[in-house]
């Protein structure tokens, strides 16, 4: 018997399925992706404007004045901390997408002495 | 449906995120995938649904992690068999038997058992990993290097399955 007989069984026992409902069922078994509610947006607005007409924005801007101000001596230890948060996120971002390649997560367990350096 | 209709469908859930835009998907692929599990477990048609039910909703929320080098059939088939690898898991710890006595299914009586018969017999006697290299290559039309990618081993290995396989297959046909 060779590679043909074998394909000519497989072929002959071939059939296809009936979807009789069943996709149907699975779409209406599918999780529904959380959206960020439109409450959140319109509360978030409001805040605006209130900050916006009560003038609580000229002290905030003060703050940020002050605080930019301030980074230039503390610039560097800045520059430094962000350049490894950046690459500890780039690392996560990779080794994420890398494990969930066909369904599976990866255990991310060994990247958490690295954060707890941080 | 071609890849290319598979990766516009794709991006379209991405996008939207509507659990409507899968439905193409799902009705292209019910078919295949739920044959794939009918077979792998002789005939079980209740089980089968359930397997292809979690394979789609698995398939669904790693939707991003799909990145398109590989054909979405071979990315669907290789979710298909970590469902099933895992069901087995599940039902070997439930009764404290291995893999290969796991995936011993009886057939099972339904719409296709008579026309099926002599093939579920056939599978009867492969090995699990065999068992699916066949129906993977031989049912569902998948070439050697999709097979092995889907069931993650190397080519070398899945060509050995087929080999003990079609020995196997060849002195019951005759």
């Amino acid at each position: 018997m060779n590679d043909k007989n074998i394909k000519d069984f497989f072929d002959k026992h071939r059939q296809e399925m009936p979807d009789n409902g069943f996709s149907d069922q699975v779409i209406h078994h599918l999780p529904v992706k959380q959206h960020t509610p439109f409450l959140v947006w319109i509360f978030a607005g409001i805040g605006f404007f209130i900050v916006l007409f009560s003038g609580s924005f000229v002290p905030l801007i003060n703050l940020m004045a002050d605080f930019l101000r301030n980074a230039r001596s503390m610039m560097l230890p800045l520059i430094i901390s962000s350049v490894s948060i950046f690459i500890l996120l780039v690392i996560f971002i990779v080794s994420e997408h890398i494990g969930t390649g066909y369904g599976r997560k990866k255990n991310i367990r060994h990247f958490i002495p690295f954060v707890s350096l941080l | 449906m071609s890849n290319s209709d598979d990766l516009k469908w794709v991006l379209q859930i991405t996008i939207l995120g509507s659990k409507e835009s899968f439905n193409p998907i799902v009705r292209k692929y019910q078919s295949p995938i739920r044959r794939f599990f009918m077979n792998l477990t002789m005939g079980d048609q209740f089980l089968s649904d359930d397997l292809a039910q979690e394979t789609f909703i698995k398939a669904y929320l790693s939707l991003k992690s799909f990145n398109g080098f590989s054909n979405f059939s071979t990315w669907l088939y290789r979710i298909a068999y970590n469902v099933f690898y895992d069901s087995l898991r599940v039902k070997k710890m439930l009764n404290h038997t291995n893999l290969e006595e796991a995936s011993n299914f009886c057939t099972v009586e339904n719409n296709f058992s008579a026309e099926k018969s002599d093939l579920w017999d056939a599978l009867k006697m492969l090995r699990l990993e065999e068992r699916t290299a066949v129906l993977l290559c031989y049912m569902e039309d998948l070439s050697n290097v999709q097979a092995s990618k889907v069931m993650g081993c190397p080519l070398g290995t899945l060509k050995s399955y087929l080999k003990a396989a079609k020995t196997k297959l060849a002195k019951h046909l005759i």
